[in-house]
């Protein structure tokens, strides 16, 4: 039968790729699990769940100090060169000790678009402190009006001389409280054409006008609403063109991808200790409802784990993933949400007791997942934007927003 | 863009094979061999290719290739809704060589004159089995006696008319005339390659049943606008789109991970194959249903991807069947640290 063809996009396979990390990775794996068995202490992973501040300075500054914050990047740049999938390994021995690396992300999510859209002299001035940990970094983009219509800003910037004075609000600026910037998404122009008005910074938040509120989140963790009045930056710190914002964050977006390289989807740690808990009693143990989770979650966490290999090999190989990217999140987070209500079901009353008790393998565990969870389909790009975007670039359907 | 991971080899098999098809499997001969679902013509037409032989050694009188490259020609076999029993005939053959007792009708099999079908059916202690592919075979493998045997299939069997259209037909078992063919040492692999090449099969046909209502969506007005334009519509879609990418990476994993023999090809073939059926339902389902009114006829071919994408696997086996076999292949490989 003759079939429809949307365009040659849609006979385009995926990229050469490897289904299983090569061995020769396995020293640096080494490397890292020794260092973060001296640094992650039992007190650290306990101060990090009482405050809900998935950071620690200390462990930052460890990790600045290996290079590892420019892993990704090419010797001249000052990096290590190593590639995405290295990042990968990072993030699994990351998770394995529960090492609180927020900041690495959002801070890498905001080095990687200066890299592209800043001057020569902003990169040097910039990326040499946060290569050192002296400069951290936070995301400013969502504010209480605005989240997914990231264009509709009303955080103002208005030029006076060297600098900008900035006025408004963002929320969900997570790390605000503990990085020296945050990544401000402003509003340069008034009436214009939409997209041609926006303009990014770099702003030091200690700078007098910036005023941080802590926000308490479902699954404990703590984000910030962060308030500019009168805030003055220079001009110097613009990144990008001014009203050039929208193409520089379109980049950004991608890159939170890539920042966020250090990320394995926790769906498929979650497969992996269902299928640990669920042998300890024994096969014949398990009920029929059981069994099923245990190979549905085995099976969505296998493809949540080659969709984001297809994504790092596309970077590995110089391209930039963006349907990928989107296929990647909704799959791996719509599933998680689904499968941890299923097995919390299968595995009965005990999950629900949120910590860990004798006698039952799984207390502790799932609770925590069913509250962070919820969240999973609503940060970096909600599952309904996902869905657009697949819509529209895979199957060529108008735009719905 | 899909998930499948093909090399330049491969992709070049695949366009071969899919411009054969276009011309040799036109919807009209789909409709045409309804309802018995076999195509001696075609079956011929596969074995002068040499694509039945695809993924058999050359001592074994095939190509010298991979089950990855037999999973391409799958993939265009179920996106054509071909009336081939293409991942029975493949699993027969490689049990036949694996087995080498049958060199004679290996050879014949190949060449696409006589067909020999092989399915995890289960067969154990019964006197017949409904087997999907019957009214396509001369004979069939079975589990007899702890045991694989071939069976000859009698030439008068009655078709039982099925869902999917296939030729199906109850096929006795204890006439007596079964030739061993091997032990069933050899069972777990022969189903595992029936698995993914049945997945492939699968996922060529919820991908070109997507493909039908995405194309539908972007045309089809409604209200001022195209009916993609409705997130109702689009986002189904989308949310089909990214579990067929995923399905069609598992199963590409799959037959990587049997081709370079990794302990958890079995895990992966059972995985396979329950990730393509759970998303090539949900297609052809939603696709049928983004054609409104127009896909519950019998014109428009939607309704054909609808019976076959849940007919032609239920025939073999159920959901629930598939996900307690994979739990147990799971706790069994945890437990021995696989």
């Amino acid at each position: 039968m003759i079939l429809p063809r949307f365009c040659s996009i849609a006979t385009i396979e995926g990229p050469e790729m490897l289904f299983e990390l090569d061995a020769g990775r396995d020293s640096f794996r080494q490397e890292l699990r020794e260092f973060f068995a001296r640094h992650v202490t039992s007190e650290m992973v306990q101060r990090v769940r009482d405050t809900g501040t998935y950071h620690d300075a200390g462990l930052y500054r460890a990790v600045a100090a290996q290079g590892w914050i420019g892993l990704n990047w090419p010797a001249e740049e000052g990096g290590l060169g190593r590639d995405a999938l290295d990042a990968l390994v990072f993030g699994e021995e990351a998770h394995r000790v529960g090492a609180p690396l927020m900041m690495l992300s959002t801070t890498l999510m905001v080095a990687n678009t200066i890299r592209f859209a800043a001057t020569v002299e902003q990169r040097s001035r910039i990326l040499r402190p946060v290569l050192a940990g002296d400069i951290t970094c936070c995301l400013g983009y969502t504010e209480p009006g605005c989240g997914s219509d990231v264009a509709a800003a009303a955080t103002t910037a208005v030029r006076d001389g060297a600098s900008w004075v900035i006025n408004g609000q963002k929320v969900f600026t997570t790390l605000a409280h503990e990085a020296t910037h945050v990544f401000l998404l402003c509003r340069t122009e008034f009436g214009g054409p939409k997209y041609h008005n926006l303009t990014l910074f770099l702003v030091p938040l200690d700078s007098p006008g910036v005023t941080i509120d802590l926000i308490r989140t479902l699954s404990g963790e703590r984000t910030n609403t962060t308030f500019y009045s009168g805030v003055r930056v220079s001009d110097e710190l613009r990144i990008g063109d001014i009203n050039g914002g929208w193409s520089v964050m379109r980049e950004a977006l991608v890159h939170e991808r890539g920042g966020s390289l250090g990320d394995v989807p926790e769906i498929v740690h979650l497969s992996r200790e269902i299928l640990r808990s669920s042998s300890l009693g024994g096969e014949n143990s398990l009920s029929e409802t059981q069994r099923a989770c245990v190979a549905r979650l085995a099976t969505h966490g296998e493809i949540s784990r080659l969709l984001d290999l297809r994504v790092r090999s596309m970077i590995v190989d110089g391209q930039a993933p963006s349907i990928e990217g989107s296929i990647q999140k909704l799959y791996a987070s719509t599933h998680l949400v689904a499968d941890v209500s299923d097995a919390m079901e299968a595995f009965g009353p005990q999950t629900v007791i949120a910590e860990k008790i004798c006698g039952s393998s799984l207390s502790g565990a799932l609770e925590y997942l069913y509250r962070h969870s919820a969240v999973t389909t609503i940060y970096g790009g909600t599952s309904e934007i996902q869905r657009s975007i697949i819509a529209e670039r895979a199957l060529g359907l108008p735009r719905s927003r | 863009m899909t998930g499948w991971v093909w090399s330049a080899d491969q992709r070049a098999l695949r366009s071969s094979v899919s411009a054969w098809l276009d011309k040799a499997c036109p919807a009209t001969l789909v409709r045409a061999r309804e309802p018995v679902g076999f195509d001696a013509g075609l079956q011929q037409g596969l074995g002068e290719r040499g694509l039945l032989g695809i993924a058999l050694s050359e001592d074994g009188g095939g190509s010298g290739g991979t089950l990855s490259d037999a999973l391409v020609v799958s993939v265009e076999i179920g996106r054509h809704l071909a009336p081939a029993p293409y991942a029975d005939v493949v699993a027969a053959a490689r049990l036949l060589e694996r087995a080498g007792t049958h060199p004679q009708q290996l050879r014949s099999v190949l060449a696409g004159s006589s067909v020999v079908t092989f399915s995890p059916v289960a067969t154990a202690d019964r006197d017949t089995v409904m087997w999907p592919s019957a009214l396509a075979s001369n004979s069939i493998i079975v589990q007899r006696g702890g045991r694989l045997v071939l069976v000859p299939v009698g030439h008068s069997l009655q078709h039982v008319s099925n869902l999917g259209q296939l030729p199906m037909g109850q096929v006795p078992l204890d006439s007596g005339i079964a030739e061993v063919v091997t032990g069933l040492d050899e069972l777990t692999a022969a189903v595992a390659n029936w698995q993914v090449l049945f997945a492939g099969t699968l996922l060529g046909a919820a991908r070109a049943a997507l493909e039908l209502g995405a194309a539908y969506a972007r045309s089809r007005e409604a209200f001022g606008k195209v009916i993609g334009s409705y997130q109702g519509i689009s986002h189904p879609l989308a949310d089909i789109t990214a579990d067929l990418d995923g399905a069609e990476l598992l199963t590409a994993e799959a037959a990587w991970a049997i081709d370079v023999q990794r302990q958890r090809r079995a895990v992966l073939a059972a995985m396979s194959l329950l990730a393509a059926s759970e998303v090539a339902e949900r297609a052809a389902a939603f696709s049928l249903h983004v054609h409104g009114g127009y896909g519950f006829t019998t014109e428009y071919d939607i309704q054909l991807y609808y019976r076959r994408c849940k007919g032609w696997r239920l025939a073999y086996v159920s959901l629930e069947g598939l996900v307690h076999d994979l739990a147990e292949i799971l706790l069994d490989c945890h437990d021995r640290g696989t």
